[in-house]
């Protein structure tokens, strides 16, 4: 803005006499030089003076109010939608700031609100319920496998030394016998039973599946387990299995119980990679917050274009 | 209170805040005495903002059905103020929904900034110091129509704003009250203002150039 246009604008206030009297003097000590300044303000000053000679329009009839008009109304219709329609506005914009929190932050899975992982099942569980369902399926067959090797072992040992020791050996032989051949059975079945994976179980956090449960049926676990060991394609019957693989089995036995009392990282390894971020529900209050605000929108929506056709 | 009584305009404070006290309770009478003292200022204001004389009638009779029903929320200071802002936001309102439907812009037609009159010799029209109003009624009256139809090719807040304080001799403090803005815009509306209406009124140099009509 140069100084021709400067002193242009302040001739309005120079008109109304609003100016500092320093800030006059020196507009007026321009005028004594410009003389486009000088028209502007006199075409200015002719402006004011003809507005201010402008006549009244008398009102054509008496605004007056009658008692009835005067009476208050039950239902009054808004003169002013402004304000409406900024709160409509502003319910418009909560909308896409709430739709916006709600989808650009995924929630995590261990910030779930009540603490619980709400995500997809891990190898961890699932290797638990393996664990565990081998033992509710063959609980009573594992304790008979060892009753029925450890009366079978005094039965083998000593029946052409002690006859009349081996007769009572051999009745819990004879009943571990079929025990025994149920063993392979139920372990059979509760592989079978884990061939699918079960439904996750939900563990509280800071808490692990109880070791101790497991210990019993290590041996059946490493056959029922659902994820084949590394070295072995088959089950534990398959007598076509690599040496290395029987040799495995018969490792795991001795060393079933601190193994299972192990949290397997090994097995965890083998186990599929837990997923870092699922997207979950969200907060809790986004779903209510969401529904009011769509109400909100909706019903000032339609009221103000119900008010709108009214007034026209 | 009486309400036979008019009320004048010529600063009868007292009168005026008996008659507002007695309308707040309810007294009908009471209000068509403030209603007799400004209706003529709020038409006129109305009828320069909203240009036509029916919408302005309209935008009256609803201006003060609006300042009876709410004539609570009015906690002393200027009741003219008061009044003329339910007037002038009731005008804004209504060239705000024309503007929705009609394809007429409320914020007037701009004025052709590169349009240059000039006289017969070339040299830009200027209004004189000296210039004067004609002298004829009827010249004096097609005048005031030209005049009335600058301040329709006006942006309507520059209008509110001319027509308060040139036209009806607002003080500043109460144009700002009657628009609800504040000293800084009132004073740089009203400079913008003037300037266009009188570079629409150089465009027609017939009606203050007397001295050449004779």
């Amino acid at each position: 803005m140069n100084s021709q246009d400067h002193v242009a604008d302040a001739l309005s206030e120079y008109l109304n006499g609003d100016l500092p009297e320093a800030r006059r003097a020196l507009i007026q000590e321009h005028l004594a030089e410009c003389v486009e300044c000088r028209q502007d303000l006199a075409s200015l000053r002719f402006t004011v003076r003809v507005l201010g000679q402008l006549p009244d329009h008398p009102a054509p009839r008496s605004f007056a109010l009658s008692e009835r008009q005067s009476a208050p109304r039950p239902f009054a219709l808004p003169t002013n939608l402004f304000w409406l329609r900024t709160a409509m506005g502003a319910v418009a914009a909560l909308l896409v700031v709430v739709l916006a929190l709600r989808f650009a932050s995924p929630s995590r899975q261990a910030a779930g609100p009540n603490g619980e992982f709400a995500s997809a099942p891990t190898s961890a569980p699932v290797a638990a319920v393996a664990r565990s369902q081998p033992q509710v399926a063959s609980g009573g067959a594992a304790p008979q496998n060892s009753v029925a090797s450890t009366a079978a072992q005094p039965a083998s040992g000593s029946a052409p030394a002690d006859g009349q020791s081996a007769a009572p050996a051999a009745q819990p032989t004879a009943a571990a016998a079929p025990a025994a051949t149920s063993a392979p059975a139920a372990a059979a079945q509760s592989v079978a039973s884990v061939a699918t994976p079960p439904a996750p179980t939900v563990y509280p956090p800071g808490t692990t599946p109880n070791p101790a449960a497991a210990q019993p049926v290590a041996p059946v676990a490493a056959t029922a387990y659902p994820y084949p060991a590394p070295s072995s394609a088959g089950g534990p019957t398959d007598a076509s299995a690599p040496p290395n693989a029987t040799a495995e089995v018969a490792r795991a036995a001795p060393a079933a119980a601190p193994r299972a009392s192990d949290q397997s990282p090994a097995r965890n390894a083998n186990a599929q990679p837990e997923p870092l971020l699922q997207p979950g529900p969200g907060p809790a209050w986004y779903s209510p917050a969401l529904g009011l605000l769509v109400v909100l929108a909706v019903v000032s929506a339609g009221v103000l274009f119900l008010l709108d056709r009214r007034r026209r | 209170m009486s309400s036979a009584q008019p009320l004048s305009s010529s600063g009868n404070v007292s009168a005026e805040e008996r008659a507002i006290a007695a309308a707040r309770k309810g007294d009908v009478g009471a209000f068509n005495q403030l209603v007799a003292l400004y209706q003529d200022l709020a038409y006129t204001v109305a009828v320069r903002l909203v240009g036509d004389r029916d919408t302005a009638n309209d935008v009256c009779q609803e201006a003060f059905f609006s300042a009876f029903r709410n004539l609570r929320q009015f906690h002393g200071g200027s009741f003219r103020s008061w009044l003329l802002r339910i007037v002038t936001n009731a005008s804004y309102d209504v060239l705000r929904s024309r503007k929705r439907h009609d394809t007429v812009s409320i914020d007037g037609r701009a004025p052709d900034d590169s349009f240059d009159e000039r006289s017969a010799f070339g040299d830009p029209v200027v209004i004189p110091d000296d210039a004067a109003l004609p002298e004829d009624l009827a010249q004096r009256g097609e005048f005031f129509r030209v005049v009335e139809e600058g301040l329709k090719s006006l942006p309507v807040e520059q209008r509110a704003v001319l027509v308060l304080y040139d036209v009806h001799g607002f003080s500043y403090e109460e144009v700002a009250t009657t628009l609800g803005t504040n000293l800084g815009t009132v004073k740089s509306r009203l400079s913008r203002a003037r300037g266009r209406l009188r570079d629409y009124l150089v465009r027609h140099p017939e009606l203050w150039r007397a001295e050449e009509r004779l």
